[in-house]
């Protein structure tokens, strides 16, 4: 009996559920992966063409001929947006120096599937391009994994170009599939959170820059020239980057204002009381925020904007402006409407112009 | 014309030049035979001067050499690695750096060879393998 079990123990141990394989072959990033090297190096036309694709022309021939030659890596991208699971396989173990190769490609094939998007709204074929906004969505999403606050941001990128191709082609659109659409962009709210993403990244670079400090030519690199290589200057370093880390990060969970306020004192005092360590990690955090504050408003103003094009103004006290709760500020023009949030980006209102759907 | 004659132009007839004697004959083929020609005179010098210039032409004006090209000036990756420490110091200088440089990344991956720089990329690379990047 005790041999049976012994066996029975070895073969669970040598041969894993099947289970386990088929969890590991669930990944979309392996199906991505596919999708990217399907995209290959793209030509400087092209290139140009993704970087402007809100601007190409639709019916123009090199926009067709590129989407024409890329539809099998479209067909990959569908299939991984698809998939839960998405590990990228990102080896956290080394630290800042962690190659995160994905994001630039992500953000090529969410272009890519939104030009597509747009290309097919124009050509009548709404439910190819609501398939291409969905695959698009799932990119997203899963480029926010894990939340760095990097990854955070291309997921805020690729999410907007979504939300531009239904700011200017949701007319083109049947009510049943803005409604559904509206459902869809219920998944991304919350939007990802700032804590989040510096928490992981403090535990990036405290697990890792102990270690790595050791290497004279890193230690050049994040402390300076000049930096002594004696254990006490680099341990009051990691500490005052931790205690500065705390900070930004209390701040963070109370508001973008507070958030601002800290971030100016710490990279402030950063600066004068020598934390390279803080000055080079930590700036530019309160601008993350409020992006990711601003797209809190757009994805609201877009779901109100969805609505709206079928039910009219009634429809908007279901989806209130983040701030304040009221319905957002509307403004009709010929043949369009803009909403107006009281959330700011770069110190302006953030804003919407939608085109209005012809009777 | 008028076919009768007038006494004069029968005199002028009548003086028709006497044929060289043989003797005459003979002498001057002698002589051309013997006497170089004006032109043969001039003729070889000229020839040998042309020949001599040419040859000193040769040799103080060498024919232009193709100018080499210059070097082409290979510059080395100026793009970090796609790493977690390159997006923060973008972002910390501005949203649109960090644009800038994925989009930079997402141009330059994939092309087959895998280069990826470890994390001195600030420096110029002193690797010959590097130098063919040109961005």
């Amino acid at each position: 009996m005790k041999s049976v079990l012994v066996c029975a123990l070895m073969a669970a141990v040598l041969f894993p559920p099947r289970a386990l394989a088929a969890d590991l072959g669930d990944n979309a990033a392996l199906v991505y992966w596919q999708a990217f090297a399907s995209l290959g190096r793209l030509s400087d036309a092209e290139a140009k063409m993704l970087t402007k694709w809100r601007e190409a022309k639709v019916d123009a021939k090199a926009t067709v001929a590129t989407l024409d030659r890329h539809s099998d890596t479209l067909q990959l991208l569908h299939k991984a947006a698809a998939s839960e699971a998405c590990d990228w396989g990102l080896d956290t173990s080394e630290g800042f120096n962690m190659l995160m190769p994905h994001l630039g490609k992500a953000r090529q094939l969410g272009r890519l599937a939104c030009l597509r998007a747009r290309v097919r709204l124009g050509e009548g074929n709404a439910d190819g391009a609501v398939a291409d906004l969905r695959a698009a969505s799932g990119l997203a999403l899963h480029t926010g994994r894990p939340p760095m606050l990097i990854s955070q941001l291309v997921q805020l990128a690729l999410q907007r170009h979504v939300l531009e191709v239904l700011e200017d082609d949701a007319h083109r659109l049947a009510p049943a599939q803005r409604k559904a659409l509206i459902a869809d962009l219920a998944r991304w709210l919350p939007v990802p959170s700032v804590v989040d993403g510096l928490r992981m990244e403090k535990q990036l670079a405290l697990d890792w820059l102990p270690q790595a400090l050791q290497d004279p030519k890193i230690r050049r690199e994040l402390v300076g020239e000049a930096s002594p290589a004696a254990a006490a200057f680099i341990d009051g370093q990691l500490k005052f980057l931790e205690e500065d880390y705390d900070a930004i990060i209390a701040a963070a969970a109370k508001s973008p204002a507070e958030l601002a306020r800290v971030e100016a004192q710490v990279i402030g005092r950063a600066k004068t009381q020598l934390r390279p360590l803080t000055a080079m990690l930590l700036p530019s955090v309160s601008a993350a925020m409020n992006a990711l504050e601003a797209q809190r408003g757009r994805v609201q103003m877009t779901r109100a904007a969805l609505a709206y094009m079928d039910e009219g103004v009634a429809a908007l006290k279901r989806f209130p402006d983040p701030i304040g709760g009221e319905p957002f500020a509307i403004r009709k023009a010929a043949g369009s409407f803009t909403f107006t949030s009281k959330l700011t980006a770069r110190d302006k209102p953030v804003s919407m112009t939608f085109q209005a759907p012809t009777k | 014309m008028n076919d009768s004659l007038s006494p004069f132009e029968r005199e002028l007839r009548g003086h028709v030049p006497r044929e060289p004697s043989p003797h005459l004959q003979e002498q001057l083929a002698v002589a051309l035979d013997a006497a170089p020609g004006p032109r043969r005179r001039w003729i070889g010098p000229a020839l040998a001067a042309a020949a001599a210039l040419v040859i000193l032409a040769t040799v103080m004006w060498p024919p232009p050499t193709p100018v080499p090209r210059p070097p082409v000036v290979v510059h080395p990756l100026q793009v970090p690695p796609p790493n977690a420490l390159a997006y923060r110091r973008a972002l910390a200088e501005s949203e649109q750096a960090l644009d800038r440089l994925l989009d930079e990344h997402a141009r330059v991956l994939l092309r087959g060879d895998g280069r990826m720089r470890p994390l001195d990329f600030l420096k110029p690379s002193a690797d010959p393998e590097l130098q063919g990047d040109q961005l």
